[in-house]
């Protein structure tokens, strides 16, 4: 599947979240947020199973040492 | 001291002065609120001017040095900070009517350590609305206007924290930076601007944006002044997890001499496309680093369009959490930028979202290897001086676009949770100020403060000081 935003894709995330959007701004959105997400995906990370967002903190505090 | 001013001294200068009696804590709130009052309709910096209760602490100040009780290092110092710090009983705005009328029960305790160290409140300086806007407008406020130039923005979200330390209405503010909120303040409106290390800096009990990328700093005239603020508010605080097993500050490294020190100049991205004027002052900057002793070199950092991008992700979709009752139960009250912000924030995956903060660790690991040997990297705050409010208003179709622009050379280091200072280093054509930005390593703040002071001992960009206009 193409990593894409598509305003029906965005229609369909803020009815699972529960916000009410103008017929309009799903397009909007995908218009506003392209760069980013196309930008974002098109690395395809492929992230070691191992690593998870605290991975950041243990990083981070390595360099404890160092300073 | 070396001024008749007492509202033109550093916080530095000032918390010397009052300790050794040669300014009074009166005298200095007296000077503080009349340029206040001067220069408010020109600037917007405040939300609330506590000027009687003020005065009171300055007396209570006063009367303790007589009988000789000091509370810390900033003791008698007024100080005021951006309207998203809370202070029990008191209201507090963060640039939002979802706030209007809201009293806090709680101190941040940023704002508790400060305290404790002596200094007490002017009162409360315009933000953004929600902390979420990087130019300093608000619709439910008005504007904050830049004191070099009003037509001019401030940068944001801390705005009222750069125009008024730029205008000498507080020798030093709190602000918060999670995508640039301190820095480009800094740079717009020629102040030096500390965001911290993630962590380093309690968050308790201020206004949330993302969690993940939040982080609270110092605006002030110096370097020197961000390492005194830094000294008495850094630290673990157990109401603030990010911040388990933090450092205290180290004044002794904040004051080290840069010598031997190795400053890194990106070999693309942060040179790319700047301005020639900022540019020129990237130029001369180098060449007064090297006078000063530290070594420059070259540094290929790995590609920071993706560290961006990661980062504007977690932004996106941790502050549409943060605020997702608002917008499904009061979206009206939320501006149109800071609403069609909140709403970008719903086209993101879970599994986007989780990407990006799962690969926050390994992209910084790579950013380290990329910078080994270097204590800190050298960029341009923004491409250009601070731009006009009516070629940034954010009701165009642009917005976005705009957002990202001037926040090209910020995300990065949010995203990577490290420390930015920036600091004056020269002037555009229309006078306008330009700031430069040293990005240092996880814990490097008082690095980046050495440098600074440093740099600042050298050169003057950082006294220059706006006209009543």
């Amino acid at each position: 599947m193409a990593d894409e935003i598509t305003p029906e894709r965005i229609r369909l995330n803020a009815e699972a979240a529960r916000v009410a959007l103008g017929a309009d701004v799903p397009a909007r959105i995908a218009r506003a947020v392209a760069p980013v997400f196309t930008r974002f995906t098109a690395e395809k990370l492929a992230l070691p199973l191992e690593v998870e967002p605290s991975t950041f903190l243990v990083v981070q505090r390595g360099e404890r040492g160092g300073e | 001291m070396t001024t008749s001013d007492p509202a033109l001294l550093t916080l530095t200068e000032l918390a010397a002065a009052i300790r050794a009696k040669q300014v009074s804590s009166v005298e200095i709130t007296e000077a503080l609120l009349e340029r206040i009052a001067a220069w408010q309709p020109a600037t917007n910096a405040f939300v609330r001017i506590e000027a009687e209760e003020a005065l009171a602490l300055a007396r209570a100040a006063d009367e303790a040095l007589a009988r000789g009780e000091t509370k810390g290092p900033l003791h008698g110092v007024p100080l005021a900070h951006k309207d998203m710090f809370y202070s029990a009983g008191k209201p507090v705005g963060c640039g939002t009517k979802l706030r209007e009328g809201w009293i806090a029960s709680t101190t941040s305790t940023a704002i508790a350590r400060l305290e404790a160290a002596g200094a007490f409140r002017l009162g409360a300086l315009h933000m953004s609305e929600c902390a979420y806007n990087p130019t300093g407008h608000n619709p439910y406020l008005g504007h904050a206007h830049n004191p070099w130039d009003g037509t001019r923005i401030t940068g944001g979200s801390s705005s009222g924290s750069g125009a008024a330390v730029a205008a000498r209405l507080t020798p030093a503010a709190l602000g918060s930076d999670t995508g640039g909120s301190i820095r480009l303040p800094a740079h717009f409106c020629g102040v030096t601007g500390l965001k911290t290390t993630f962590g380093r800096v309690s968050r308790a009990n201020a206004l949330p944006l993302s969690f993940t990328l939040d982080t609270v700093g110092p605006l002030a005239r110096t370097a020197e002044d961000c390492a005194l603020i830094m000294a008495a508010m850094s630290g673990s605080d157990p109401l603030d997890p990010a911040t388990d097993g933090m450092p205290a500050w180290n004044a002794a490294k904040a004051t080290r001499s840069p010598q031997g020190m190795t400053i890194g100049l990106p070999s693309s991205y942060y040179v790319d496309d700047l301005e020639p004027e900022v540019a020129a002052a990237l130029d001369r900057a180098l060449e007064t680093f090297a006078e000063l002793g530290v070594n420059i070199v070259k540094v290929d950092l790995p590609d920071q369009t993706l560290v961006a991008s990661a980062g504007l992700i977690i932004l996106a979709v941790e502050a549409t959490s943060t605020h997702i009752a608002g917008l499904r139960e009061r979206p009206e009250v939320y501006g149109d930028w800071v609403r069609a912000r909140l709403e970008n924030g719903l086209a993101y995956s879970a599994i986007e979202y989780l990407d990006a903060l799962r690969w926050r660790g390994p992209a910084l690991a790579a950013h380290l290897a990329a910078i080994e040997g270097v204590d800190a990297v050298i960029a341009p705050a923004s491409r250009e001086v601070a731009p006009t409010i009516a070629a940034t208003d954010v009701g165009g179709p642009n917005a976005e676009a705009t957002i990202i622009a001037i926040t090209r050379f910020m995300r990065p280091v949010n995203f990577l949770g490290l420390p930015g200072l920036v600091v004056p280093a020269g002037q555009g054509e229309t006078g306008m100020p330009i700031g430069l930005q040293l990005i240092g390593r996880p814990f490097g703040d008082e690095t980046l403060t050495a440098l600074g002071t440093a740099f600042q001992s050298v050169t003057d960009h950082h006294k220059r000081v706006p006209s009543l206009p």
